[in-house]
């Protein structure tokens, strides 16, 4: 009697290690299968460089430069005033907004000639159409790259009013 | 508007575009007009000046001494107002800018504005609608505005109206302005605290709308602007063409004015498209 109650005991074991086995691989291959099926890579912003256009003197300049500023997300600004160039890094990449980002320009009068992106991306090819997500927002790679992405690669906005209401947003670099 | 008129507002316009296209870069910070330019999205200026107005013939009997405040805001990028007193009379400026193509280095700008100047003082018997208080007034019109890399210069025109009119020429006019300016120094820019000095040619302009009156005014100014955030101007106004009564037209000017970046809180409903 006490056999089969040991050999009862050990059989209900076996079971309970074969179920949470068969639970972790279904676990490891529903993360795969999510991965498969989204087919997007995830990055997130480290630096922006923007160059800003419609100006040539200082003041302009600094009407720029004082409105990234005060963005909150914002850790500092570099500029390049002859370049009207702008370098920003962020206090943490998780709370970028490029939106605001290009607002900021347009609030001080001026556009956006272009803007760049550094970031971290997962996968190191870029195939044309292909999704990526940055902080978010939801590109496309505009065209096949021939080389593969560096970690961290720095990628242009193509779309020249950065984010309009309409419209796919592609990457190139 | 007088043929020969016309005349020397086209000798005196190419010569403007010749003076512009020697200059290496430059400045659309006017002296005595407004760019088709607004100001910075929720910024304040403050700004003070004085101004000397010599009498005809240079008579000292006749001559003016001004002292004006002004407060410059704007709550977008597109709308800019100023409010201004010269402790005679208040005046009332406001523009919007419709119009921006920008490129590197350069951009092309139109706005409309509209000013309402009330004096606390009786109009004046003179055959020119004067601007600077004596009398209220009223005017708008178009600002154009390009710079390009190697130059900037502007064209303001609209119509300006006595409140009460006293004269028997009429009561209404054209007003018309014409800017153009340069950077002296610095050559290139490494930062926002070198001073920078700025040289503007400016041409002013009225001329009544029954003919019988007008002048063609030249305002050089010379102009620094310290830590890219405050400024001052000097300039001098004198008449090349003078068909009016006006008794004072010399006008020798100082004024100073600080911007303040952010000095509006941020507000949703004020942001606008680009």
């Amino acid at each position: 009697m006490q056999k089969i109650r040991l050999f009862t005991k050990l059989n209900l074991k076996k079971n309970h290690c074969k179920i949470l086995l068969k639970m972790k691989i279904m676990k490891f291959l529903m993360i795969g299968l999510f991965y498969f099926v989204s087919s997007s890579a995830t990055a997130q912003v480290q630096s922006v460089d923007l160059v800003a256009s419609g100006l040539t003197c200082s003041m302009c300049s600094k009407a720029i430069f004082k409105s990234l500023s005060a963005l909150d997300f914002v850790s500092e600004v570099k500029v390049n005033i002859e370049k009207s160039s702008y370098n920003l890094t962020f206090k943490s990449s998780d709370n970028v907004k490029i939106e605001q980002i290009r607002d900021a320009v347009y609030d001080a009068g001026f556009a956006i000639d272009n803007m760049q992106l550094t970031a971290n991306f997962p996968s190191t090819k870029a195939v044309k159409d292909e999704s990526v997500s940055i902080n978010g927002y939801q590109f496309k790679w505009k065209l096949n790259a021939s080389k593969n992405i560096l970690s961290p690669q720095k990628v242009s906005i193509v779309n020249k009013d950065i984010l309009p209401a309409e419209g796919v947003y592609y990457l190139k670099f | 508007m007088l043929f020969y008129h016309k005349f020397i507002v086209c000798i005196f316009c190419m010569l403007g575009l010749c003076f512009s296209t020697i200059i290496v870069k430059a400045q659309e910070l006017y002296v005595s007009a407004e760019p088709a330019s607004t100001m910075p999205s929720r910024s304040i200026i403050f700004k003070q000046g004085y101004s000397y107005m010599k009498g005809e013939n240079g008579s000292v009997e006749n001559s003016v001494n001004n002292f004006n405040t002004q407060l410059e805001f704007s709550l977008n990028k597109k709308w800019m107002a100023h409010i201004g007193t010269n402790y005679t009379s208040w005046n009332f400026y406001t523009q919007y800018r419709f119009f921006s193509k920008d490129a590197i280095h350069e951009h092309l700008r139109m706005a409309m504005y509209f000013k309402s100047i009330q004096s606390s003082k009786n109009a004046i018997a003179t055959n020119a609608i004067l601007l600077e208080g004596e009398e209220s007034v009223i005017q708008g019109g178009f600002i154009i505005t390009q710079l390009k890399h190697k130059w900037a210069s502007s064209l303001s025109v609209g119509p300006v109206l006595k409140r009460e009119s006293l004269a028997s020429n009429g009561a209404g006019g054209l007003q018309y302005s014409f800017s153009n300016g340069v950077l002296l120094y610095p050559k290139s820019y490494t930062s926002y605290g070198q001073t920078n000095v700025n040289l503007y040619l400016e041409f002013i302009g009225q001329s009544l709308f029954s003919g019988k009156a007008h002048y063609f005014d030249v305002a050089p100014a010379i102009q620094f602007i310290f830590n890219s955030q405050a400024k001052l101007n000097l300039s001098y106004r004198l008449p090349l063409v003078n068909q009016t009564n006006r008794a004072t037209y010399n006008t020798a000017s100082i004024s100073w004015d600080y911007l303040f970046f952010n000095a509006i809180p941020k507000r949703k409903f004020i942001n606008v498209s680009n």
